[in-house]
């Protein structure tokens, strides 16, 4: 018996031992800075840790809302999500035969290390976009063969074919300038300390907890800057994030949940800033993936890849404004395109269809499928997702489908999609300025995204002018085509249009939000 | 030999009326096995028991207090509390239970082998143990969630796998003091082979033992189980756990806090009785430790 | 006494290895490609063939692993999706989980030794079977249905304690301490309760025993007799017990510092697993291996000094 006495005894030790290194740890590791509210410390809970503060490598939403304070880019979106310039001096000109296009850079503009924009730096910036392994730019600027500096302050990008989006792309991270000095002194390890044009500079990053900024002293608009500094704290749980900011603990709440929304409303020393997004959320539906994306499509036979007529039946099930109301509380937009109303190229004569259960149990009948007709639907492991695909189950079965739910976790999601191993997937879009990117990747038969598996000459056809149409009007009757043929074949069920709400304290004025729902807190203050 | 085999019928009857005496000398272990009982016919006779389906959604009656139709009143999407409690023992007492008899199953064997042979073979495994014992099983859940995708299988597994250490420690500890007794080492002096020395002396004396450890194993995986689920790593939605309900009740803390207590309060009525039953089972089996 | 070192060092270099090779090959189990994580939306071909390349994950495993082990030695362990020092990240999440732990320990072991004590000293007694279905209770309530309550209770209804997040202590003593009380009393519970039983059998068995029925007879007081015996059995149970608890107590954290958004360890981990980060995540669990087996290595070492006869797991008994 001894021996058994002795061996949880030293196990115990261990244990101690390991706290008691902890708690001397304790004491060394946390090591920020006391921050002094008065002086002018904005906090913003960000509902995720964002990826490499590269504007290179980076990839997620979250990121693109810390860039907007410290890294700059050649174009910018104004409160009506048009392009603007920023660092450039006016907007850019084409040549005729739209293959090159020429930017002029503003004067005098220094980087956060105190060296000064130039067109070599611009050239520096944008030839590593395309070309630095592992950049998520590249797709983005792909046209974009090379860079040429034709003046201090001049450059010429050249083409090999039209490409309407491109002024877009350069109005985000693809358009971001970095200090050619640090690109030099980090390479790759540039995300530990990134320094470009910014109302603020970067300071210090702990993963997975907050990322600090101080007000840069080489900004043009430096006068405009209020705040000293802005600390970004990563807060993944929504309910912590509400009751942190319930407490004026952060003073900016990115992406309120609709759960969280009645608390906030009542408070009085809060306001709520809203914006619907330009994204989508959606079921995807397996048509022709049946080999894996990129593979030639071949029809998967699952009753909703089969018959368009079952694709429309298990949409005229479902309630959108139910969905609304019951998963999200009534706080996003219902909607049945890939654009939402806010857009230009929304199309408002294409009416969304209402709840039909006896057209959708008649569409069933005419296939001859015998009910419950079978759909295994992907979802993700959220709670929001679970409600979601929970209130889909619940009227689809109505009209006579049964619908497994297969809450997968989110990357094992994105490979099954990508393998083409799934039925139905709830997924959704974050959204791009300009409709291609949130309908070309995915209904085009060349997309890169296009794990639908589903292709038509007419869209393809639709898309590519799209592409090379030039004026507003143009391009409108393009997509409202498209829409179109979307709404007839379904390959993608559109449901809603997150509405993205941010919480402020009502002591901050000059907090902005645009439709692209990134909070723009650069020239905020305090009241 | 035939001594032994001679009289146990009247022996084992007597020793089992005692037993039951003492057994129901004890409220406590009486109220738990009733608790257990009801759990268990909770979880087999769900579908008669239940006034509604667990997955009856009505949109118009969301979040909706107690009533004399929904007597815990309803869930985020109008489905009916009390009605998913029920259904909810379902995944608690498979997982419970069944977790428990994988452990037994891989613990009892190893504990045998290295408590009755001894030798570098029980240091080897008295050392794993060791190691194991300090192993976070939440870490190993993770785990296998990722690599198999989260599943009630795939829990039950991960807490079974959990459960093996402490109980190998104590089939070991047990096989290494019976060994030591008169009638073992008669049989042992007798020439019977080991295969005999086990199953018929060593393991039959172990049962109690075992019995109650058992009836303690299947609270913790049912706790475990509910941890799981609540961190989506076991039961999946739509399928009612107490878990589930719980991770889906933690939006609501504010404005509909009574979704959060009803699935807790199950699990803790149904651990605690188990955790009596267990106790009660211990006093009465060997009432050396008694209180 | 070297060459018992020495062979203890080998053998924690052995573990230390084939830890790191199970690290390696589990994380790679894991489905899902980390170049899809890490693209995230952006996931077209040409973009995860570059980013697969950046990271060398086209390379043969064998490659991978002595590139990943070469830099490791070096106490490089890489960097992370956001592009940081896997080792820095380590080393600024773990205090936080410690402290959490520490906390949790403390607590418990208080409470669960002083209830214990009492219930053995007045055995029988209302008190006794107070505390002792407290324990009972104690054990059978999951210890994240009991952190919703008090969030519920103390945070929303009465707002005496933050529901969550967390202030480092330099910054603010007691922020840091309102933050961390919820959380390590929820952590400590399963520890106390655990503790309480174990404490008042042991002091049961002493006080029962011979040598106390002696020490009373001498006429020595009850409180002296109690308090020797409290102290001895508590150092035994409080090792023994921690020692059986460790597993469950990190299992505890992790969930813990879910609901109670503490971005510590198991948080890290967890992340990690989602994210597919294999540089954080092989770093996170390597460094778990090599601190389990440093201490345990101290410990032995400390073990045969103090007493050269005992050879910890050396040997049958």
């Amino acid at each position: 018996m001894n021996r058994i006495r002795t061996r949880p005894a030293r196990s115990g030790l261990v244990a101690l031992a390991v706290v008691a290194v902890g708690l001397l740890a304790t004491g060394a590791g946390s090591s920020v800075a006391a921050e002094n509210r008065t002086g002018g410390t904005l906090t913003i809970g960000l509902a995720e840790d964002p990826d490499a503060l590269d504007p290179t490598l980076a990839r997620t939403f979250v990121g693109r809302m810390v860039f907007l304070h410290m890294c700059e880019k050649l174009y910018d979106l104004n409160a009506r999500l048009q392009i603007v310039p920023q660092l450039a001096a006016g907007m850019p000109t084409l040549s005729g035969d739209k293959r090159r296009m020429t930017i002029r850079i503003r004067r005098g503009i220094r980087f956060n290390d105190g060296t000064l924009l130039n067109a070599r730096a611009v050239k520096i910036s944008l030839d590593r976009h395309r070309t630095l392994a592992g950049s998520a730019r590249a797709s983005e600027i792909s046209p974009v063969t090379s860079v040429d500096v034709v003046g201090n302050y001049t450059v010429r990008l050249n083409l090999n074919a039209r490409y309407s989006p491109l002024t877009a792309q350069l109005a985000d991270r693809a358009g971001m300038i970095m200090s050619p000095k640090q690109l030099d002194a980090l390479g790759t390890r540039f995300a530990s300390n990134p320094v470009c044009v910014g109302p603020f500079k970067f300071t210090s990053r702990t993963a997975g907890d907050r990322i600090v900024l101080d007000k840069s002293q080489f900004y043009y608009a430096r006068s405009k800057v209020k705040l000293n500094r802005i600390v970004f704290r990563i807060i993944t749980d929504t309910s912590a994030r509400a009751a942190n900011l319930r407490a004026h603990d952060i003073n900016v709440l990115d992406r309120i949940a609709s759960t969280d929304l009645p608390a906030i409303q009542r408070d009085r020393s809060l306001r709520v800033l809203k914006a619907t997004s330009i994204g989508y959320q959606g079921i995807s539906i397996n048509i022709g993936n049946k080999n894996g994306i990129g593979k030639p499509f071949v029809n998967v036979g699952t009753p909703l890849a089969s018959r368009r007529a079952l694709r429309q039946a298990f949409e005229l099930s479902l309630d959108r404004r139910v969905i609304n109301r019951v998963v999200f509380g009534g706080t996003v937009l219902p909607g049945c395109l890939p654009v939402p109303p806010a857009s230009p190229y929304y199309d408002a004569r294409i009416k969304c269809p209402g709840r039909n259960l006896s057209r959708a149990r008649s569409l069933i009948r005419s296939t001859g499928m015998s009910t419950p007709v079978h759909v295994r639907l992907m979802i993700g492991t959220d709670q929001v997702a679970a409600r979601l695909g929970q209130v889909i189950q619940s009227m689809a079965r109505e009209a006579g489908f049964q619908v497994d739910l297969q809450p997968t976790e989110f990357v094992t999601a994105l490979r099954r999609q990508d393998q083409g191993n799934y039925d139905a997937f709830a997924i959704g879009w974050s959204g791009r300025v300009d409709p291609d990117g949130n309908i070309y990747q995915f209904v085009h038969s060349k997309g890169s995204l296009n794990n639908l598996g589903w292709g038509s000459g007419r869209m393809d056809l639709l898309l590519d002018n799209a592409r090379k149409a030039a004026t507003l009007k143009a391009r409108k009757t393009l997509y409202s085509a498209a829409f179109r043929v979307l709404r007839s074949e379904l390959p993608l069920i559109y449901l809603y249009h997150p509405v993205n709400r941010h919480g402020v304290t009502a002591n901050v004025k000059g907090v902005r939000l645009y439709g692209d729902g990134l909070i723009r807190a650069y020239f905020a203050e305090y009241k | 030999m035939s001594y032994v085999e001679a009289t146990p019928l009247s022996a084992r009857a007597h020793r089992r009326r005692i037993l039951r005496r003492r057994f129901l000398r004890r409220p406590a272990a009486i109220i738990s096995l009733a608790v257990v009982v009801g759990s268990v016919a909770c979880a087999l006779l769900a579908p008669w028991i239940a006034p509604y389906s667990p997955d009856a959604t009505d949109f118009d009656a969301l979040l909706a207090p107690p009533s004399r139709e929904h007597l815990m009143g309803t869930d985020d999407l109008g489905r009916d509390t009390f009605s998913r409690v029920i259904w909810g023992a379902r995944a608690s007492i498979q997982a419970g239970f069944f977790a428990t008899v994988i452990a037994m199953a891989v613990a009892v064997p190893i504990g045998l082998v290295a408590g009755y042979y001894r030798g570098w073979l029980d240091t080897v495994i008295a050392r794993l143990t060791d190691v194991l014992l300090a192993f976070p099983f939440l870490i190993l859940a993770v785990g296998l969630a990722a690599i198999f995708g989260p599943s009630l299988l795939n829990a039950t597994l991960a807490l079974g796998i959990a459960a093996v250490p402490p109980l190998v420690r104590i089939a070991r500890g047990e096989a290494l003091a019976l060994r030591e007794e008169d009638y073992v080492r008669a049989a042992v002096a007798n020439g019977a082979n080991d295969a005999v020395i086990v199953g018929r002396h060593i393991l039959p004396n172990m049962t109690s033992t075992l019995l109650v450890q058992a009836t303690l194993t299947i609270p913790a995986a049912i706790i475990g189980e509910a941890v799981l689920s609540f961190l989506g790593l076991g039961v999946q939605p739509p399928t009612p756990s107490w878990g589930v309900m719980l991770n889906a009740a933690q939006p609501y803390l504010n404005e509909a806090p009574s979704l959060a207590v009803y699935p807790g309060l199950a699990i803790v009525v149904v651990a605690l009785a188990f955790n009596l039953l267990g106790d009660g089972l211990r006093d009465v089996l060997d009432p050396k430790t008694q209180r | 006494m070297g060459v018992f070192i020495l062979r203890k060092l080998g053998a924690a270099l052995i573990v230390v290895f084939l830890a790191s090779v199970l690290v390696f090959a589990g994380v790679r189990a894991i489905p899902g490609d980390p170049a899809l994580a890490y693209a995230a939306e952006d996931r077209d071909p040409e973009v995860l063939a570059a980013i697969r390349e950046k990271y060398g994950l086209d390379d043969p495993l064998p490659v991978q692993y002595v590139n990943w082990v070469g830099l490791a030695l070096q106490g490089d362990l890489g960097t992370d999706t956001r592009g940081l020092p896997v080792a820095e990240t380590i080393v600024t999440r773990i205090p936080l989980t410690l402290e959490l732990a520490g906390l949790a320990i403390l607590i418990g072991t208080v409470i669960g030794i002083g209830a214990g004590v009492i219930a053995a000293v007045r055995r029988g007694k209302a008190s006794d079977y107070a505390a002792t279905t407290v324990a009972l209770l104690g054990l059978s309530v999951p210890h994240f249905w009991l952190g919703l309550l008090m969030i519920m209770v103390f945070a929303v209804n009465l707002g005496w304690l933050p529901a969550s997040g967390y202030v480092p202590f330099r910054e603010d003593p007691v922020e840091n301490l309102k933050h961390m009380l919820m959380p390590a009393i929820v952590l400590g519970t399963g520890l106390s309760a655990v503790l309480m039983r174990q404490m008042r059998s042991a002091m049961l068995e002493s006080l029962g025993a011979d040598y106390v029925r002696t020490a009373r007879a001498k006429g020595l007081s009850e409180w002296s007799v109690v308090g020797k015996h409290a102290l001895r059995n508590s150092l035994i149970t409080v090792t023994t017990v921690i020692g059986l608890q460790l597993g469950a107590l990190i299992s505890g954290a992790v969930v813990t510092e879910q609901i109670f958004g503490i971005a510590g360890f198991g948080r890290l981990t967890v992340d990690a697993v989602a994210q597919r980060d294999y540089a954080l995540l092989q770093g996170v669990v390597l460094v778990v291996a090599v601190g389990y087996v440093v201490v345990n290595l101290l410990v032995d070492v400390a073990y045969s000094l103090i007493n050269p006869r005992i050879r910890v797991g050396g040997g049958a008994a």
